[in-house]
């Protein structure tokens, strides 16, 4: 089973990320949410109907691309989206103005087979935003993309979900997600295993504190000790248990002890730390 | 749905295998009635009167039941009203020499509908394979998750486009064909030539229109253009070529057969296996072609509705 027991609640506006290894069950989730597999249990709702069998009434109101955005390789990329627009009955010049917003106006009227994957990829973000939609679902917007496209993916995705709108974001970038989603939802093995904004998602692992690099980290480690802080020797470092913002009593504690640090930084837990702890889990029983 | 219409519109507008069959077919008719002309040259009165002689005589045989028995006629037929049909004077005429005849056009746009036919079948075809194909089933789906109203939008669209695209090409030969003829041939038409020519070509477009169709259903359930193709033209060629030898009665049944009845546009005698003889009328061809068209759409629809679209 794909995704078992998902439940899940996306807030309106701001940006979402869904995060979770491959075949965790991210696109089927997103594909269960656009009516494209049909569920063998259980309820969704978007826009406050019921999807799929709703999906028709808020479908204007919805963009989306789910993994590969998949456009006709023999058209170009200006009529790819015209031919989508007519749908809507959404004309030329928004077409344009889609296709000026994700960098690709100059090569609009080229074959999407001359595309390269970053280009295919902004051509299916310009396919979601076609629509100027509420709710943006983007399935792994940055694969392919090359360092310059991630970031200007991530600069997108933050000025849309700044917008008002709600952007479903999933993702294996993990350090893209942290820039840019307000909230996460970790899935393994078709399960959700933790969801909540990214701070409370990182403070939940723990391990708040900072890191010092002195000369002997034992000696530092025994005077801290004896000030009433306990610490703990990791390799040439000490890592001390304290708010980052309460740093300064190591310096004072180490200094009045005559041992001065080379380096002093907050321990930072990113989410892929987190992510690697939550989704190392083996597999629950069935 | 006038939308997803307009949609459907711009979309087999920009296909190029539309445009491609299009050209090569305006190829075909270019080279073939060049040909005809080139080699065509206008009888001479001799030719004529000779011609007109053997007309008469053949018109006689026929009367006399020398060519078809009375038993084998088309059901409500009998010679003097079979005759006149079957035994025409441009059969006769110029037979001497190789001449383009217009009045001939008729016979030629029924033999060409084989070609129309096909490219019926494989634009239809193609036209949901290549979504399948390219994955784009699912970008449309994100747009218009109705999925009837998707795939009855295709057909109606393809179906006209295809109408269009048949009575295009037939009207086409047609005129160059009269031109042809005009300039290096025999022009003259027989009583009722514009008329049976338009029903001809009417015909031709609607049968070609409905084989797209075809193509569409049998393609929405295979999810290939290829697939698709390989089943449609095997069971045509193959399969209904043993059922006709192996099991007689279902002839009159048959998509082919009825189809042939169509564009022919008269009652025809259809051969089984064992010499079997069957009358099939225009009507029950026009109604069985309707009924296998109708149920492949319906199966399309179910299978397009119902499964996962990955």
């Amino acid at each position: 089973m794909a995704v078992d027991g998902l439940d899940l609640s996306v807030p309106e506006g701001g940006v979402f990320g869904f995060l979770g290894p491959n075949g965790a069950g991210k696109t089927t989730t997103i594909r269960c949410l656009l009516g494209l597999v049909s569920p063998g249990a259980g309820r969704m709702r978007m826009l406050d109907v019921d999807v799929p069998r709703s999906l028709p009434r808020v479908i204007r109101d919805v963009g989306a691309i789910v993994e590969t955005p998949a456009l006709f390789p023999r058209f170009s990329g200006r009529r790819n989206l015209r031919i989508l627009g007519r749908i809507d009955g959404i004309g030329p010049k928004a077409v344009d103005d889609v296709l000026e917003r994700v960098g690709l106006a100059e090569r609009g009227d080229d074959q999407v087979k001359t595309y390269s994957l970053g280009m295919k990829q902004r051509l299916g973000i310009a396919a979601a935003l076609l629509k100027d939609p509420a709710v943006l679902i983007l399935d792994e917007p940055a694969n392919g993309l090359d360092p310059a496209g991630i970031v200007e993916v991530r600069e997108l995705v933050r000025k849309l979900g700044g917008e008002g709108r709600t952007v479903f974001i999933s993702s294996h970038i993990l350090s893209e997600i942290q820039q840019t989603a307000d909230r996460v939802a970790i899935l393994a093995h078709g399960r959700l295993v933790k969801a909540g904004p990214v701070h409370e998602v990182l403070a939940s692992r723990g391990g708040e504190g900072v890191l010092v690099r002195l000369r002997d980290p034992e000696a530092g480690r025994k005077a801290l000790s004896a000030s009433g802080v306990e610490s703990t020797v990791d390799g040439d470092m000490l890592r001390v248990p304290i708010p980052p913002a309460e740093a300064e009593k190591v310096t004072r504690f180490l200094a009045e002890r005559g041992l001065f640090l080379s380096e002093l930084r907050p321990d930072e837990v990113d989410l892929e730390t987190v992510f690697l702890e939550l989704t190392r889990e083996p597999e629950p029983p069935a | 749905m006038i939308r997803l219409a307009r949609s459907e519109l711009l979309r087999i507008r920009s296909r190029r295998l539309v445009w491609v069959l299009a050209v090569l077919a305006l190829v075909g008719i270019a080279v073939g009635v060049g040909i005809g002309t080139m080699k065509s040259h206008p009888p001479t009165s001799a030719e004529v009167a000779r011609a007109d002689k053997a007309f008469a005589r053949a018109t006689q045989a026929c009367l006399r039941g020398e060519f078809i028995k009375e038993r084998r006629l088309p059901e409500g037929e009998t010679l003097q009203t079979w005759c006149p049909d079957n035994v025409l004077r441009s059969q006769y005429v110029f037979s001497s020499g190789t001449v383009l005849r217009v009045s001939g056009l008729p016979d030629m746009l029924k033999g060409t509908s084989f070609l129309l036919i096909v490219i019926g079948i494989v634009i239809g075809a193609s036209s949901v394979g290549a979504d399948w194909q390219s994955g784009t089933m699912a970008t449309l789906l994100t747009w218009e998750p109705r999925r009837i109203r998707v795939l009855l939008t295709r057909v109606l669209i393809v179906m006209a486009a295809v109408f269009a695209l048949a009575v295009s090409l037939q009207a086409v030969l047609g005129l160059a064909m009269m031109a042809g003829s005009a300039l290096r041939g025999d022009s003259t038409t027989p009583p009722g030539f514009l008329t049976d020519v338009i029903e001809v070509i009417l015909r031709v477009g609607v049968v070609a229109a409905v084989a797209s169709a075809i193509g569409v259903a049998i393609s929405s359930i295979g999810r290939s253009t290829a697939a698709s193709l390989g089943v449609i033209f095997v069971y045509l060629a193959l399969v209904e070529s043993l059922l006709r030898g192996l099991v007689a009665r279902v002839t009159p049944w048959l998509l082919s057969a009825n189809l042939f009845v169509i564009v022919d546009g008269r009652t025809q005698s259809l051969e089984g296996g064992d010499a079997a003889v069957f009358t099939v009328t225009f009507t029950h061809g026009v109604l069985t072609v309707g009924a296998y068209a109708t149920a492949l759409l319906i199966l399309a629809l179910v299978f397009f509705r119902s499964r996962d679209v990955n």
